[in-house]
Parts: structure tokens; sequence; C-alpha cells
């Protein structure tokens, strides 16, 4: 199965890398979270409810909603962190890509390890640059605001297409699809991922990396 | 079966639709507030429909209620294009619309074009309702329209944190403007958000009751009508950080007679002098607003008033310390007393200009006796300043033929008596008509006859020898301020004093020289050798005198 991929391409300073992936992420956590599933027998379960919040940048002029949920908050801002500080490290090149992949286990087969199957990858790729003046910075802070802007309405867009999700499982294959790890929400499973410096083709590389990973652990 | 089974999915689906019509609203007027909503996660399970905690505001519910105005068993479906408006007011009245969100329900008929045109993908013609579907809508299929409903509500609430109208809110305070909203049922009015307005459809999904479709359209430019308030219009630009506002004159109130294109030119003008805000308002302000300060009298003919513009006030260039070199000849302590006379006396002398001008050049008789009093006005003050008392009579006596002159020049037109006076004026008058340059003085005025008097009032009596001596550079200097009146002042001052200085040092070489024969000439006069000196030296005096 194909997983879906939005790569989206921005161009800012590295003080605006946190906040600005921050947003799209959230964004796209706050469409794939749902409430807690709570059974009460096998099929029968109720649903919580999710909560959400108001983030307001400080380094863009911009306002995003996320799920309220410290622990997420807390999970989405260390992966972020670590790409930024990557990114924005003196060895970085100034550019590099982030991306927020929801994936399904596949059943345990006695001997094998779980797979993991990607079923929709959003990536950032970003490129840092400098500004040399408080006008062109007030600048980027309305274009990088606008920019956001047009990757919300683009996200929704494609949330509220029919696009394939997971089917929700039964109670003991429901964290082959959803973390459940989460207190108060429960997202589709996902991880991060980063790479900088212009490594090419970070998703084959990725892939052949976790091919041969594989391999080996069998 | 069937039906009966359609009949109660077809209940519960109508059900959804109200319930996200109702959320819908609560959700876009509550982003509007101005402030940060957080609502917590209820993991045991709450009665928050679609699992989203939008807490009800009972304002915006009643609002909603009116709107959709159901009776007691009546279907949300025959009412739905249900439209929540955001409009801006401000604090002086004026109203402008911000954004409209609407939901509506296309027929089933319509469905299958709608669904063809916007979704794109294998997904859509998955989910794509067919007719045996429809028939058999089971409780799965609720299930699926319910969470999607849940994602389309969620995209609501993050679209309302990007559109403009947000920002506008969380900076709106009841000083400035605020944020309005209406409720209402029909077809969203989109006319009245200006031009490029940009449309968004948030999402549509396909039931066996037809096409649920959200959507927002919002302003992109948010202009606003001069009379507007400039704290909206500020607020405005704060919010967008536009360098330009965008003053549209006639959106709001076609019909008024303040509308006339004029008007509107004029207070836009005004809106834009008084912001300040473009950097190009300063190179429009090259008259200088003469009628600010002094205003011209009641009866006065505005016609010949004359337009003031910058240069007429501006101060020739002049080498630095110039004037130390014109007033070496005169006493320090009348030229300060002088600048500050000048400043007393500058209004009364203004005025006096003006009333001539309006009466017309005919008044000859009436311009003189002005002068005159004048002129005794500035004698009394400057018998009063002991140092200076002694020179004047004597100055009096040396311009009488440049009064004479004056006379002659004085039926001419205003400019040629002027052009004539500064033409025959020495070149030492340019230090006093420099600073005789004061605002609102003209260069026309008759200031500058009186600057002339009052020079030579004030200067001290030429030396005799040296101005005999003096003569060819000094002819040679007239010349040359004949011939070009803006001719450089500080060169030639410099080379008259050069030249003056040469003529000196010449002479003293000379009487050197010829200091034997003065020797000679004393001792035939058979005088002692100590008086000798004493007579050189009063000689040398004599000579100089």
């Amino acid at each position: 199965m194909n997983a879906r991929s939005q790569i989206f391409d921005l161009t800012m300073e590295g003080r605006q890398v946190d906040e600005a992936v921050a947003s799209i992420f959230h964004t796209v956590l706050f469409h794939r979270c749902s409430g807690k599933y709570m059974y009460t027998g096998d099929s029968q379960y109720s649903i919580g409810t999710v909560g959400y919040s108001d983030v307001d940048c400080d380094f863009i002029d911009f306002t995003y909603v996320c799920c309220t949920s410290d622990s997420l908050a807390r999970k989405v801002k260390r992966a972020i962190n670590m790409f930024s500080e990557k990114l924005r490290s003196s060895d970085s090149c100034g550019s590099g890509q982030i991306s927020l992949e929801f994936f399904q286990k596949k059943k345990n087969r006695w001997l094998f390890t779980q797979e993991s199957i990607p079923w929709e990858v959003w990536t950032v790729h970003l490129d840092l640059i400098k500004h040399e003046n408080e006008d062109d910075r007030q600048l980027s802070r309305e274009n990088v605001s606008d920019l956001l802007t047009e990757k919300v309405i683009y996200i929704t867009e494609l949330m509220n297409r029919h696009d394939y999700v997971p089917k929700t499982p039964s109670q003991n294959e429901l964290d082959l699809i959803f973390d459940t790890s989460f207190p108060d929400i429960q997202p589709y499973l996902f991880k991060f991922d980063f790479s900088t410096s212009g490594s090419t083709a970070p998703s084959m590389g990725n892939a052949m990396k976790k091919i041969i990973k594989e391999t080996l652990a069998m | 079966m069937s039906a009966q089974r359609l009949n109660a999915a077809e209940k519960e689906l109508e059900k959804y639709i109200k319930s996200l019509a109702f959320k819908s609203a609560q959700v876009v007027v509550q982003s509007r507030l101005g402030e940060k909503i957080q609502t917590q996660c209820s993991p045991l399970g709450g009665n928050d429909w679609f699992n989203i905690v939008v807490q009800d505001h009972p304002d915006v519910l009643d609002e909603t209620k009116r709107a959709l105005a159901l009776k007691p068993g009546e279907s949300i479906l025959q009412r739905l294009p249900l439209c929540v408006e955001i409009s801006l007011r401000t604090s002086e009245g004026d109203k402008m619309m911000l954004e409209v969100w609407s939901l509506d329900l296309l027929p089933v008929d319509s469905n299958k074009a709608a669904a063809g045109e916007d979704c794109k993908g294998e997904g859509c013609n998955t989910n794509t309702i067919n007719d045996s579907q429809t028939l058999k809508a089971s409780s799965h299929q609720l299930h699926v329209i319910y969470n999607r409903m849940s994602i389309m509500l969620k995209s609501l609430i993050s679209l309302t944190r990007t559109t403009p109208a947000y920002k506008l809110s969380r900076r709106q305070c009841p000083e400035s403007y605020g944020i309005y909203y209406r409720v209402y049922v029909d077809r969203p009015q989109v006319h009245t958000l200006g031009e490029r307005h940009k449309q968004v459809k948030i999402g549509q999904l396909n039931t066996i009751l037809g096409s649920v479709i959200m959507s927002v359209a919002y302003r992109t430019k948010l202009t606003i009508s001069p009379t507007a308030g400039h704290q909206a219009a500020s607020a405005a630009h704060q919010a967008q950080h536009n360098n330009t506002i965008m003053l549209k004159s006639d959106h709001f109130r076609p019909a008024s007679d303040a509308s006339s294109p004029v008007h509107q030119m004029s207070s836009v003008k005004f809106a834009v002098g008084v912001g300040g805000a473009g950097p190009g308002t300063a190179s429009d302000k090259r008259f200088i607003d003469i009628e600010k300060p002094l205003r011209p009298g009641a009866f006065t003919d505005l016609g010949k008033l004359r337009q003031f513009t910058e240069t007429d006030f501006v101060l020739p260039e002049t080498p630095p310390f110039e004037w130390m070199l014109r007033t070496r000849h005169e006493s320090n302590g009348c030229g300060s007393i002088e600048s500050l006379n000048r400043k007393c006396e500058s209004p009364v002398l203004n005025n006096n200009n003006n009333t001539y001008n309006i009466n017309g050049s005919g008044n000859n008789d009436n311009h003189n006796h002005n002068n005159n009093n004048n002129v005794t006005a500035f004698k009394s003050f400057e018998k009063s300043t002991a140092p200076c008392a002694a020179s004047p009579i004597k100055s009096l006596l040396i311009p009488a033929s440049s009064a004479t002159l004056r006379n002659n020049s004085a039926p001419m037109l205003q400019e040629q008596a002027s052009s004539a006076s500064q033409l025959q004026q020495p070149l030492d008058d340019d230090s006093l008509l420099k600073e005789l340059h004061f605002p609102f003085a003209s260069p026309t005025s008759h200031v500058n006859d009186l600057a002339k008097f009052y020079r030579e009032c004030y200067h001290a009596p030429p030396l005799r020898g040296l101005s005999e001596l003096q003569a060819p550079s000094a002819t040679s200097c007239g010349a040359t301020a004949a011939a070009s009146a803006t001719a450089a002042a500080a060169a030639l001052s410099s080379n008259a004093a050069a030249g003056s200085m040469d003529d000196l040092s010449r002479q003293l070489e000379q009487f050197e020289t010829s200091l034997d024969d003065y020797d000679k000439l004393v001792s035939q006069f058979g005088l002692s050798g100590s008086s000798s000196t004493g007579s050189r030296s009063s000689g040398g005096l004599q000579m100089s005198n």
C-alpha cells in the first residue's frame, strides 16, 4: 500500500522553525486525533471528547489550534526541538526536513518483528535564511504567516477529502492503529523522522535502512 | 422494513446536520470574541457532539435558533443555507463586512455533479454514494458521516484562526472597533466583502439527504471609508502590517451628500496628512502654510496675496564667519542690538507692507510717511544706545543720494523697485539682508530699504584716506554686483578686504622708504629728535586720516 505524501517547502529564519513546524503538525494531529476509546465490553465502547487550545506564535504572526493535551504537546515539541537544533547548528548547511508519519502495525507473526506500514506522511522541508535588518524580519514575519495560512487551508482541504484512513479495529487490535499511550486523547499511530544538511532522497534511504535493520533483527 | 430504516437513518442524519449547524455557529462566533480559547479533553466520554468540546454560548445559541426559526417537527434541511456573518464596526459607527461562514445542503440530484467536480482521486470514488447504497444507509455509514462531520468541524476550528478577521478580533477594543456577528438563513451575501474576496470550501460531505457543504468567503482588502475613524484604519494597518492604508471612497454611503468626489478627496488627503504614514507626504508639502499662523484679514483680496514657497525663505549660502570680515569696521555692540531690534520690529513692518500691497502702488506719500515714522522710531532707539549714538547723523547724510534713488523708483512696480534697490545697494548690505530674511518677510518688501538705512546708521563713517584708496576696488565690486545680482558675496568681500590690506601695507612700505625724507623735513624745521618721532607719528596719522 502506498502512503499519501504531502511536502511543504518553507523558507524562514531559524527561530521561526519550531513554531512553523508545530503549527503544521499540530493542525494535522488535531484532525488525526479522536477521543479515548473506553471499552465497556468487547464491542461496546464510548469515545471521549477532544478539547482544543489556541496557540499564539512568538516569532510568526500566527495562531494555530492543537489538541489540549500536554503529553502530545511535549512529544511534538521534543521532536521538533531536536530537528531545529540540528538544523540551526553550525555544522548544518541550513536545510533539512522533518516528517510526521502515520502508520499502522501488522499483527505479530510469531518470529517476525512487528511491521509498520505508513499510510500518510506529512513532510516539511525547510531552508534557513538570515535577515539583515529589522524591516526584512518584520516582512518575513508576515510572509511566513501568510504561507502558513495557505498550508492550513490546504491541510483542511486534504483532510476533508474522502481518503483512506485505517478502520476502527476491535479492542484487542486497537493499538495497531491508534496510539493508546496518551491519557486524554487517542491519535493514530505516528512518529517523527528528520534529516538535515541536504541529505538527498531521505525517504528512500530510510526505507533501505529499515529493510536492512529488519533483516538483521531477524 | 428498508423504508423504515431509511427513514430512521434520515432522521438521524438530520439530527447530525442540525447539530453541525449549531456547533459551527458556536465555533465561528466564539473564535471572534477576541480571546484565546481552551477546552479540556474529557477521556471518559462526554455528551459533546462530534467528540469535540465546543462549549455553547447561550447568546449564540439563541441567535442561531432565532435565525433558523424551526417550528417543532420542522426539518432543518429546508432552512439550510445558514450563514454566520462577521463584521467590524468602528467607534464612529462605520461598518465593514469581514467574512461569511456558511453551511449549505445541496439536494441529492445535484450531488453527483458537485462530487464529480470537487472530489479527485480514488478516495472520492470509493465513497461516492451509489443509488443502491443510498437505500442501504446503515448505522455504519452513519458512523462514517459522524466522523467526517467531526473532521469538518475540526477544520472549521483550525480555519477560523487563519483568516484576517481573527487577527482583527484579537486586537479589538471598545475605543476603536468591535467585531459583530449576525446569523441568518439565506444565500451568503458575499457582495459586501469587497473586491477580490477569497472563497474557501472547508469540506463537502455526501449523504443520502444531499451534500453538506461548509465554506467561507472572506475579505482580503481591509478597506474602510475615510470617515471611518483613524483608529480602525490604523488597527487594520497594524494587523496587516501593510504599508498603505487603503481608503475606499464611497463604498458604504453611496447616496449621501458627503460622498461627492471633491469632499472625499479632501478628506482622504486630510486623513493621510494626519496619519503621516506615507513617506511621500513630505514632498507634497512644498507650500508653506502661511494661512495657519497669519490669516488674511476679513476684507483682503485673497487673489492679490502671494503664495509663498520655501524658496522665498531660503537663506543664501555664505561661508562661515563671513560676517566677521564684513563688520570689522563696525562696533560689535551695535550689531547685537541691531539684530534684536530687527526681531522686535519685523511684524510691524510686515503688516505695513501688507497694507501697502493691498492699497496699491499709488500711495507713495503714505508709504514715505510710514518709512519716516520708522526712521524716527529707529533713531530714537539708537540715541538711547550710547556707543553708536554719534554715528547715525553722519550716515543719514551719506545715503541721501540713495534716498532720492528710492524716491525715483517708488512709482515703479513692486518687483522693479525691489530689483532696482537690490542693484543699487552696496555689497555690504548683504549681511543685513540675509539676516532680514526672516519668515513672513517677502523680498519685495520695504524692509530692504529700511535695512539699508539702518546699516548706514550703524556704520562708522569710513576713513577718508582709506575710502580714497578703496575707491577703485569698491567700484569694481559694485560693477560686479550690478552685473550679477546673485554673485557670491563672500568672494567679493574677501577680495575687497585683501585689496585694502595690500594697499595699506603698500602705503606703509612707502612711508617707511620715504622715512628719510620726512626726517629731513623735520630737521629743516629745526626741531629736536625726540619730538620729531612724535610728529612723525602724528604725521602718519594725518596721512591716514
